[in-house]
C-alpha cells in the first residue's frame, strides 16, 4: 500500500470569502515509496498550480528534461499514457531560442491509442492502491525575443484516472504564445466515468509587446471534475491576453474555472480578456466561476464576459428546423466548443490529427 | 505624451468638524467581560440580550480575523472605545436636543431634509439616538420607527428577539461577533401588510467621539404587500486616530413587499467600515440597494440577499470613489434559493491618488432555484497610475436550470470620448467631467433628487486637464 499525500492546489491570486472554497483546492496523490527525494529545485519558472505541486514533485524526485527550440528544430510531441494503477510524473522545460516558431503538443491521455509523434514513456510506479492512473505533467516554456510557440494539451482521462497538468510561461520582447487546452471529456457512458482534471497556466509578459492566448474547450460528464486556474500577469507595456474558454457540462459533473488577469505598474498599454461560455446539458451539474482582473496601472483596457445557461429555445428552434432532434442538436452545440478550439490550430496535421482523435474520422 | 485627468478628491469640509464632549458617559477602552456588561447594564437590557452579549464576545474572542481583504492591521481594539453615550436622552422635537447636537445635524441638512421630504428620521450621535420622530399620518397606518432599545422593552420585544441577529449571527464573521456583544443605538422598522410608506424614512449616524467605535443595529421588517423606502446615511469628523464603525441591518421583506434600502457613507479617513447588511425575501418580494461608498480609510461592505421564496428578486446599484489613503473593499453577495428568482448587479469603482477600490462578488445559486437568472455588470475606472482596481466576482451555480450573465470592465477615460466632446465645443476639462459624471449617473438617477444633489457635493468632480 502506498503513502498519500494531500496537496493545495491551483490557489487565487488574491484571496476571497473562504466559505465559498474558491481560493484553492486539495487533492490526494499517491508517494509511491520508489522514488527518490529530490532536494534540489524543479524548475525555474513559476508556473500556475502553486508551490504544493512543486513539493510534490520534489518528493517525487521528478527531474526536469530539458528541450532546446530553435528556428530548425521547431517542434516537440508528447503522449503520456500510464497503466491503470500507475502514476506517471514528467516535467518538460523549453528554451524557445529567438525568433523560433515552435510547437509543442502534449497529450494526456491515459486510455488513449498512440499519435503519430509519440515518445512514450512513464515514470512507472507499481500499484499506487488506486482504480485509475494518474498523470502529472508540467510544461515549463520560457519564449526569448520574438520567439512564438503554439502548445498544445489534450487532456482524456478514462474512468477515475487523475490528470494534473501544470504550466508555465516566461515571455520576453515579441514573444507570443497560444495556448490549445482541448478537455474532450466522455461521450455517452464510455471513458472518463469519475476523472478528475486539474489544469493551470500562468503566464508571465514579461516583455513589451509579448502577447498571449488561450482557447479552451471542454465537455464533461460521468460526474467528472474539471478545476482550472489560469493567470496572466501583465508585466511589460503593450502586452495582449485573450482568454476563451467554453464547455457544456452534463450528468453530475463539476467545473470550477478561475481566470485572472493582472495589469502590474508599468504595463501601460496593455489589453487583457476573459470569455468564459458554459451550456447546461443536465440539470445536476456544478459550475463555478471567478474570474479575476488585477490593476494597478492606469492606461490599460481589461474585460471579462462569461455566460452561463441552458440551450436557448432560439439556437435549439433554428437547429430542429433543419431536420435536428433535440438531443442531436445538443450534442452539435457541446461538440462545437471543442472542435472550435481544435479547428483554431495553425499546424493542419496536428489540426487533422486531433479532430479524428476526437470525433472519428469523418470529421476531417 | 498622454493628458492626464485631474480629480479632486472628494471635499469633506462638510463633514469635518467636531465637538468637544462635554459630561459623556465611556466605558473604558478595550474589550472584555466587564466592558460588556456595563454596556448591557447601562442599556437596561433584558436577561436574553445580556447573554446574547456575553455568547457573541465569546465567539468573538476565538474567531480569526479574516485571512482575505484589506488588511486592519491598524485597528487595535484596545484603543476603541465601544459605548460614547451623550448627554442627552432621545426626543422627538430638535428643540429638546443639546445645541451643539442640534447644530451638527443642522449642518447636515436633516433637519430640513426631514420637512421637505421624510416620512420620519432617526438620528444617532455616537451610541445613542439622540432623535427620533415619524409624521402623524405615517404612524396612523401602524408604522412602526422607533429605536431599538424603546422596542426592546414595549410591545414589539418579542418580535425582536425572533428576528434579532437571526439574519447576521455572531458566528458570521468576527467584527459580527463585535457587534453583537456591544451593539447600542440603530432603529426598529415594521411596516404593517399592504401599507405603502410613500416617502422615505431616514437614519443618519454620526460619530463624534475620537477612538470611538459605531455599533447601530438596524432592523427592518416589512409586511406582505408593504413598500418602503429606506434611507441611512452616515459621517464623522476625521481625527489622527482609528475609529471602527461595525453596525449591523437586517431585513425582512415579506411575500410580495418591497423595500429600497438607500445608503450614501461618508465617513472620515481614519474609519474602519466593517459593517454587515443582510436582507431575506419572501415569495414575489423584491430588495433594492442603492450604495454610494466614498469615506473611510478601510471598507469591508457587502450587502447580502436572500432570495427565498419563488420569483423574489434583488436589484443592486452601486458606486464606490477611493482617493489617497483609502483602501474600499466592497461589493454584494446574493443567494438564489427559490425558483424563478431574479438579482441584478449593476456597480462603478473610481480610483485616484492612491486608492484602492476592490469589487467583490458572490452569486449562488442552489439547486432549487430552478429557472433563476443573474446578471452581473461592473465598471471600474482609473484616474491615475498610482491607484488600484481590483475586481473579485464569484458564481457557484448548483442547477443546470439556469441563466446567469457577468461582465465587467475596467479602464481609464478614453481617449476618443474625450476627441468626439472636444469636436461638438466641449473643453477638454467639461468633456472629461462628463464623462466621469456619466460614469456615476446610474447610481444618482436611483437616489431621491436630494440625495443625488447631496452625492454630487461628495464626487466634486472639479476636472482640471493638465499635461501630465
Amino acid at each position: 500500500m502506498n503513502n498519500t499525500t494531500n496537496v493545495t492546489i491551483n490557489p487565487l491570486p488574491v484571496r476571497t470569502w473562504n466559505r465559498l472554497k474558491l481560493n484553492d483546492s486539495s487533492v490526494d496523490l499517491p508517494v509511491p515509496g520508489i522514488y527518490a527525494r529530490n532536494e534540489s529545485p524543479v524548475h525555474t519558472l513559476p508556473a500556475g498550480m502553486g508551490e504544493g505541486l512543486d513539493d510534490y514533485f520534489r518528493k517525487l524526485g521528478v527531474r526536469a528534461e530539458e528541450n532546446e527550440l530553435t528556428k530548425e528544430t521547431g517542434s516537440f510531441c508528447c503522449a503520456i499514457r500510464p497503466e491503470k494503477g500507475e502514476l506517471a510524473a514528467r516535467e518538460f522545460v523549453f528554451h524557445v531560442r529567438e525568433g523560433a516558431a515552435a510547437l509543442i503538443r502534449i497529450d494526456m491521455d491515459p486510455s488513449g491509442e498512440c499519435c503519430p509523434d509519440n515518445c512514450h514513456e512513464n515514470s512507472r510506479a507499481d500499484n499506487l492502491g488506486k482504480e485509475g492512473a494518474v498523470t502529472a505533467v508540467r510544461t515549463l516554456i520560457h519564449l526569448e525575443k520574438n520567439a512564438s510557440v503554439d502548445l498544445i494539451q489534450v487532456h482524456s482521462p478514462g474512468e477515475s484516472d487523475l490528470i494534473l497538468s501544470d504550466t508555465g510561461v516566461h515571455a520576453c520582447e515579441g514573444a507570443e504564445i497560444r495556448v490549445f487546452h482541448v478537455f474532450p471529456g466522455s461521450s455517452g457512458d464510455k471513458d472518463g466515468k469519475n476523472a478528475k482534471i486539474y489544469a493551470a497556466l500562468r503566464s508571465d509578459l514579461a516583455g513589451e509587446g509579448s502577447s498571449l492566448s488561450l482557447r479552451g474547450g471542454y465537455r464533461l460528464g460521468d460526474e467528472c471534475v474539471l478545476d482550472m486556474n489560469y493567470i496572466v500577469n501583465h508585466l511589460a507595456p503593450s502586452t495582449k491576453s485573450d482568454l476563451d474558454m467554453r464547455g457544456s457540462l452534463h450528468k453530475g459533473s463539476r467545473k470550477t474555472f478561475r481566470g485572472t488577469i493582472d495589469f502590474r505598474r508599468g504595463s501601460g498599454g496593455s489589453k487583457g480578456a476573459e470569455l468564459e461560455d458554459v451550456l447546461f446539458l443536465d440539470d445536476d451539474v456544478v459550475n463555478r466561476t471567478i474570474p479575476l482582473i488585477l490593476c494597478s496601472e492606469e492606461d490599460v483596457e481589461g474585460d471579462h464576459g462569461a455566460a452561463a445557461g441552458k440551450i436557448s429555445p432560439e439556437a435549439l428552434y433554428y437547429l430542429c428546423s433543419r431536420g435536428l432532434d433535440k438531443e442531436e442538436a445538443a450534442r452539435m452545440l457541446e461538440e462545437g466548443r471543442i472542435a472550435g478550439v481544435i479547428r483554431a490550430i495553425p499546424e493542419r496535421r496536428v489540426r487533422e490529427d486531433l479532430l479524428r482523435k476526437v470525433f472519428g474520422e469523418e470529421s476531417v | 505624451m498622454k493628458q492626464k485627468t485631474f480629480v479632486d478628491d472628494i471635499n469633506r469640509e462638510l463633514y469635518d468638524f467636531r465637538y468637544e464632549e462635554k459630561d459623556y458617559f465611556r466605558v473604558r477602552s478595550g474589550l472584555d467581560r466587564a466592558v460588556v456588561e456595563e454596556i448591557s447594564s447601562e442599556k437596561n437590557d433584558p436577561q436574553w440580550m445580556h447573554d446574547f452579549r456575553l455568547r457573541s464576545l465569546e465567539i468573538y474572542n476565538r474567531m480569526p480575523v479574516q485571512n482575505w481583504g484589506p488588511s486592519i492591521d491598524g485597528l487595535d481594539m484596545d484603543n476603541i472605545v465601544t459605548y460614547v453615550r451623550p448627554n442627552t436622552g432621545m426626543s422627538a422635537k430638535w428643540s429638546d436636543v443639546p445645541d451643539e447636537i442640534k447644530e451638527t445635524f443642522e449642518k447636515l441638512g436633516i433637519p430640513k431634509a426631514e420637512r421637505q421630504s421624510l416620512a420620519g428620521v432617526g438620528a444617532q450621535y455616537d451610541s445613542e439616538l439622540v432623535y427620533h420622530n415619524v409624521r402623524k399620518e405615517v404612524e396612523e397606518q401602524g408604522v412602526i420607527y422607533t429605536d431599538l432599545e424603546s422596542a426592546l422593552h414595549g410591545p414589539y420585544q418579542e418580535m425582536i428577539r425572533d428576528h434579532f441577529m437571526k439574519l447576521v449571527p455572531p458566528t458570521d464573521h468576527k467584527f459580527a461577533a463585535l457587534h453583537g456583544a456591544v451593539w447600542s443605538g440603530g432603529s426598529f422598522v415594521y411596516v404593517p401588510a399592504g401599507v405603502k410608506v410613500e416617502i422615505p424614512l431616514q437614519s443618519y449616524f454620526r460619530l463624534n467621539a475620537k477612538g470611538a467605535g459605531q455599533f447601530e443595529h438596524t432592523l427592518i421588517i416589512v409586511d406582505e404587500g408593504a413598500d418602503l423606502h429606506f434611507i441611512e446615511g452616515c459621517s464623522a469628523p476625521k481625527y489622527n486616530v482609528a475609529n471602527l464603525h461595525a453596525g449591523c441591518v437586517e431585513l425582512y421583506v415579506r411575500k410580495n413587499a418591497k423595500l429600497r434600502y438607500s445608503t450614501i457613507e461618508n465617513w472620515s479617513k481614519n474609519m474602519y467600515n466593517l459593517n454587515t447588511k443582510r436582507a431575506l425575501v419572501a415569495e414575489g418580494g423584491s430588495m433594492e440597494w442603492v450604495s454610494g461608498s466614498f469615506g473611510s480609510h478601510v471598507s469591508c461592505l457587502y450587502p447580502m440577499t436572500i432570495l427565498e421564496g419563488e420569483e423574489a428578486s434583488m436589484n443592486f446599484t452601486g458606486i464606490t470613489f477611493a482617493g489617497e489613503g483609502q483602501d474600499l473593499d466592497t461589493g454584494v453577495k446574493v443567494v438564489h434559493n427559490a425558483p424563478h428568482t431574479t438579482s441584478s448587479i449593476g456597480t462603478r469603482s473610481i480610483s485616484k491618488s492612491g486608492g484602492v477600490s476592490t469589487f467583490r462578488s458572490s452569486v449562488q445559486i442552489t439547486a432549487r432555484a430552478k429557472k433563476a437568472r443573474a446578471s452581473v455588470s461592473c465598471q471600474s475606472l482609473m484616474l491615475d497610475e498610482i491607484s488600484r482596481s481590483d475586481t473579485i466576482p464569484s458564481m457557484d451555480i448548483r442547477t443546470g436550470d439556469a441563466d446567469i450573465g457577468h461582465e465587467a470592465r475596467i479602464g481609464r477615460i478614453s481617449d476618443e470620448a474625450v476627441y468626439y466632446l472636444r469636436s461638438r465645443g466641449l473643453s477638454e476639462e467639461d468633456a472629461r467631467a462628463m464623462i466621469v459624471t456619466g460614469f456615476c449617473e446610474s447610481v444618482s438617477r436611483e437616489l431621491p433628487l436630494e440625495y443625488a444633489v447631496e452625492m454630487n457635493n461628495l464626487i466634486r468632480l472639479e476636472m482640471k486637464g493638465s499635461i501630465g
